[in-house]
């Protein structure tokens, strides 16, 4: 009978700190400073069952937002901004069973979001059969994972739109490759390349357009 | 022990009473062909009713979260009323009011709100015509807790607001016969919250604000207030 009681309580709806709202605040601008509107913000807990909308949003036409949210003290408290496929996301984390805020207001600041681009390469082989080419893209990834504590951002926790590298070997198997990603429009891509193993050789280019193309032969 | 307890001890101790009472009250026999002068008051005094009703709670006001971002939907409240000294009236009212969210961006993500309340109110009733009886009332003490749900496809939660009741009431009752009445009735709430933010929407959060029309039926009993004599 104890353990049906214990099961019926563990298995309860999840409940939220009582008696308590917070305000999440801030201003979202691209990469030009320009203010961006129609952003999506949610504020999640994780629990047992899994994540857990708190309150949600959107930045106005000023790119301002402030959401009155419900809180949880959970050790995975995070603040989500989904640039979707537009822009980088951002992610606000923080402990907030050992560090809440005291007044409650968990304020962004100005969050820069970088505009999105889609790079397709393909790479075809004019050389002869069983010519093998190895090849690495590094580029920037589009999110931003931000870490807070009482001590204000933790340097050592946060990942923000790291180095991405990307390797891969075509030779007789698959001597010819189409694909693509996702990087930050303006940002600076290297292309290194090895042809059966001679010296690397390396290009760099800049992501000057939303759908960029890359065409490389060997 | 905190004061919910203390509220429902008191609502235990008013049916007790009231149950104590009614059965320690005798029917004079034939009082009215003894003493005419006590027919009218006879008539209408009881010492105090039992009532059931349906209420329609409506969300009030530009300055607090009820008012712009909740919204009514139906509710149930039982409630006991005693007659203290003729006219003046103590009751004790138990009830849950079911409301819908309307504007999430105002009050955190949930769909629903259960109200569930328990308060006593002190009042004076009058009667203006025969058959009919007025009261009006306001509460005393009260508690009131607002329990938040969200329910996706996958998962539900909650979450629990608490705040003491205001009340201001007033009522309308039809006499069918000497102990069956019909009700119309009119509160406006205005609940003060435990609820805590940032300084810059604190004053959201302070008030509950709501008007509830409702309808029942009631159960009089009894013949006398429950102090008759007191000041006789």
């Amino acid at each position: 009978m104890l353990l049906t009681l214990f099961f019926m309580v563990s298995c309860g709806p999840p409940e939220f700190e009582k008696n308590t709202r917070i305000l999440v605040k801030g201003n979202i601008v691209d990469e030009n400073d320009v203010p961006v509107s129609n952003i999506k913000i949610n504020i999640y807990t994780e629990r047992a069952r899994g994540a857990f909308v708190l309150g949600n949003g959107s930045t106005n036409e000023d790119g301002s937002f402030s959401i009155i949210s419900l809180f949880d003290r959970d050790e995975e408290f995070q603040i989500e901004i989904y640039g979707e496929q537009l822009f980088s996301n951002y992610f606000y984390l923080r402990d907030t069973k050992d560090h809440p805020i005291r007044n409650l207001i968990y304020d962004l600041g100005i969050v820069k979001l970088n505009r999105l681009a889609q790079l397709n390469y393909n790479i075809t082989r004019t050389s002869p059969p069983n010519t093998q080419l190895k090849y690495a893209f590094q580029y920037l990834n589009t999110e931003c994972f931000q870490v807070f504590d009482n001590r204000g951002l933790n340097l050592v926790e946060s990942r923000c739109l790291e180095e991405v590298n990307l390797n891969r070997t075509l030779s007789e198997n698959q001597p010819e490759i189409s694909r693509g990603f996702t990087t930050l429009l303006g940002s600076v891509v290297s292309f290194t390349y090895s042809i059966d193993n001679k010296p690397e050789i390396t290009e760099t280019f800049t992501i000057d357009t939303e759908d960029y193309e890359f065409n490389f032969s060997y | 022990m905190n004061s919910i307890f203390h509220i429902k001890y008191f609502l235990f101790g008013i049916f007790s009473l009231i149950g104590a009472i009614v059965f320690a009250q005798e029917l004079p026999e034939n009082e009215d062909e003894n003493n005419p002068e006590d027919v009218t008051k006879n008539d209408w005094q009881k010492l105090g009713f039992g009532a059931i009703e349906y209420v329609q709670p409506i969300t009030t006001g530009d300055n607090n979260f009820f008012g712009l971002g909740i919204k009514g939907k139906s509710g149930f409240n039982i409630r006991a009323q005693l007659f203290v000294y003729e006219h003046i009236f103590v009751s004790a009212t138990i009830g849950t009011s079911y409301f819908t969210v309307n504007d999430k961006s105002l009050v955190g993500n949930y769909n629903k709100t259960q109200v569930n309340h328990q308060y006593v109110n002190i009042g004076y009733e009058i009667i203006p015509v025969k058959n009919v009886r007025i009261g009006l009332s306001f509460s005393v003490f009260g508690q009131v807790d607002h329990e938040n749900k969200s329910r996706t496809n996958t998962n539900d939660a909650f979450q629990i607001d608490d705040g003491q009741v205001r009340s201001y009431e007033g009522y309308i009752d039809y006499m069918l016969n000497k102990e069956f009445a019909i009700c119309l009735n009119y509160s406006y709430r205005n609940d003060k919250m435990d609820i805590v933010s940032p300084p810059e929407i604190q004053s959201l959060f302070e008030r509950a604000s709501f008007h509830n029309i409702g309808v029942g039926v009631k159960l009089y009993f009894g013949q006398s207030a429950v102090f008759p004599t007191v000041f006789e």
